[in-house]
């Protein structure tokens, strides 16, 4: 029987690594890619060539072919009790960052594939770091659970019915609201609504970065549980702070990518 | 025992494992907006822009949202217009439901007006206009009373099974065209010039010549998708009617949502 559970926990933990819409996280990049400098925009080029928004979801991607099952744990943001992150091995994706900007750092003196991938894997893992879905903070135990929670489709009148939505897919679902949405558009939208927040977005480190995305994560944790009835404003007026977490993702892309291409 | 155990967790995990379908949202909404602010002047887009905060298409599904919070439920009864028997506008069905929201907030804003109101107020009126004259547009948001065309009340189905026409209508700009983004759908619908554009679409620039149009274009839609037409069977003709309509009635209201936008900010 203890199998049986291990199985369905195994379950739960992966399959809801979680993520933007692929074309909000080519939003993201194309974000970034506004405010890299030429050399870092080169050094893309050199190992990504043009068609690099193909590999925005690369983990998921290759997890999807089922070439690398081992990445479906790494998606997530792992932090002890003060925020700060914890290091599980191989189960980071904030390890993972760390480790492929190394390779990226030191991209002259590494082969070309290598360096594709590690830059495929910050792009990726940088996206979903900033996903609030995938933050996972010691003490808080449906934080590392896909928990579900119950929302009012409306807060008044005929519509005010409850549905109940999975906490990966409610932050999933904002990126959905605009279906038509090109990758461009979502840059410039991002650009336009959040450009002049670029410059506290882009201050700090990878770790406080990390820690910023846990006390924001951990804020709403506190009062979004199993047992939480959302209502309808509160989901609307959230979608700010989703907008946000893309736009911190993009220009904070931006700053690793340009240090590493120094 | 341990296989039966086995399968349930197998079961529980394909069970989980299943992605619940992505509803379509407001596509038609944000190709609307997205076209109508390739056509605004700079200093349109500029102000729009300056008020909303982001781009007409990130929010042209506002309305929508936030129609069952306080204090917007009012907006609930408004994302349509009731036709009169001769194919205009009910003035007083709803004060003009959203063919009346929209043109009280474009006089709101009109004439300079907007330079007088607070940021907020103007945001707030650029909001109803982006989303109700649009909504007026789509063939269903066009009510047609009992009384006068008791044909019209009827389902379609889908596969067999009784599907809503209004439904079907709602995401008819998006009908078999699964992913695709506002660009590639304003490649494809927004092509007429703008002599043509001024001569053919706004007209008067009046919203109650606009309501006219739009009613006969609602009876026009009708017409293709009668009852009980089972609409996962469409004929190429059947489909490219639909289109026909829907597309056409998308660039209208982009054309007249940009007409409105340069004029309040001329």
């Amino acid at each position: 029987m203890k199998k049986l559970f291990l199985i369905v926990a195994l379950a739960l933990s992966i399959s809801v690594a979680n993520a933007w819409n692929r074309r909000a996280d080519e939003g993201v990049v194309l974000l970034a890619e506004k405010h890299l400098t030429a050399e870092a925009k080169a050094m893309l080029n050199k190992y990504l060539g043009d068609s690099y928004l193909d590999d925005v979801h690369y983990l998921y991607d290759l997890e999807e072919r089922n070439a690398a099952s081992y990445t479906k744990s790494i998606h997530y943001l792992h932090l002890d009790k003060n925020l700060q992150p914890a290091k599980v091995e191989g189960n980071n994706a904030l390890v993972e960052i760390e480790s492929a900007m190394q390779v990226v750092r030191n991209h002259k003196s590494q082969s070309k594939e290598v360096v594709a991938t590690a830059l495929r894997t910050v792009i990726n893992l940088m996206c979903d770091i900033h996903n609030l879905s995938n933050v996972r903070i010691e003490g808080v135990p449906h934080s590392s659970l896909d928990f579900k929670f119950t929302w009012y489709k409306g807060d008044v009148g005929k519509r005010k019915a409850t549905a109940k939505i999975s906490w990966a897919k409610f932050w999933d679902a904002y990126s959905n609201w605009h279906t038509g949405f090109s990758g461009s558009l979502w840059a410039e939208d991002l650009e336009l609504s959040l450009g002049s927040k670029r410059a506290e977005f882009s201050k700090g480190s990878l770790n406080d970065w990390a820690s910023e995305i846990g006390g924001v994560a951990n804020g709403l944790y506190a009062r979004i549980n199993p047992e939480y009835e959302m209502t309808r404003r509160e989901r609307n007026e959230l979608e700010d702070l989703n907008c946000e977490m893309m736009a911190r993702a993009g220009y904070r892309l931006a700053v690793l990518l340009n240090s590493a291409a120094k | 025992m341990k296989n039966k155990s086995l399968f349930i967790a197998l079961a529980l995990v394909a069970i989980l494992g299943v992605q619940s379908a992505k509803a379509w949202s407001g596509f038609g909404h944000g190709a609307i907006n997205y076209i109508a602010e390739q056509h605004l002047n700079p200093k349109a887009k500029a102000e729009c822009r300056r008020y909303l905060q982001h781009t007409l298409s990130w929010h042209a599904s506002w309305m929508d949202h936030w129609r069952a919070v306080p204090p917007y439920q009012y907006t609930n009864s408004l994302h349509s217009f009731t036709a009169t028997a001769d194919g205009g506008i009910n003035w007083k069905s709803r004060k003009g439901g959203a063919a009346g929201l929209a043109s009280r907030s474009i006089k709101k804003l009109s004439n300079g007006k907007y330079k007088n109101m607070s940021d907020s107020l103007v945001r707030y009126n650029l909001l109803l206009i982006i989303h109700a004259l649009p909504d007026m547009h789509c063939p269903v948001h066009v009510s047609f009373s009992k009384k006068d065309f008791p044909e019209y009340k009827y389902n379609l189905r889908k596969n067999g099974k009784k599907f809503s026409r209004h439904k079907f209508w709602d995401a008819s700009p998006a009908f078999n065209r699964e992913g695709w983004t506002y660009e590639e759908y304003a490649a494809y619908v927004d092509k007429m010039k703008p002599k043509a554009v001024k001569r053919k679409i706004i007209k008067d620039g009046k919203i109650n010549t606009w309501g006219k149009d739009c009613v006969k274009q609602a009876h026009k839609a009708l017409a293709i998708t009668t009852k009980d037409k089972d609409v996962a069977e469409l004929t190429k003709k059947e489909q490219k009617a639909v289109w026909a309509v829907a597309d056409g009635q998308v660039v209208k209201a982009a054309y007249r949502l940009a007409y409105v936008l340069n004029e309040i900010f001329k």
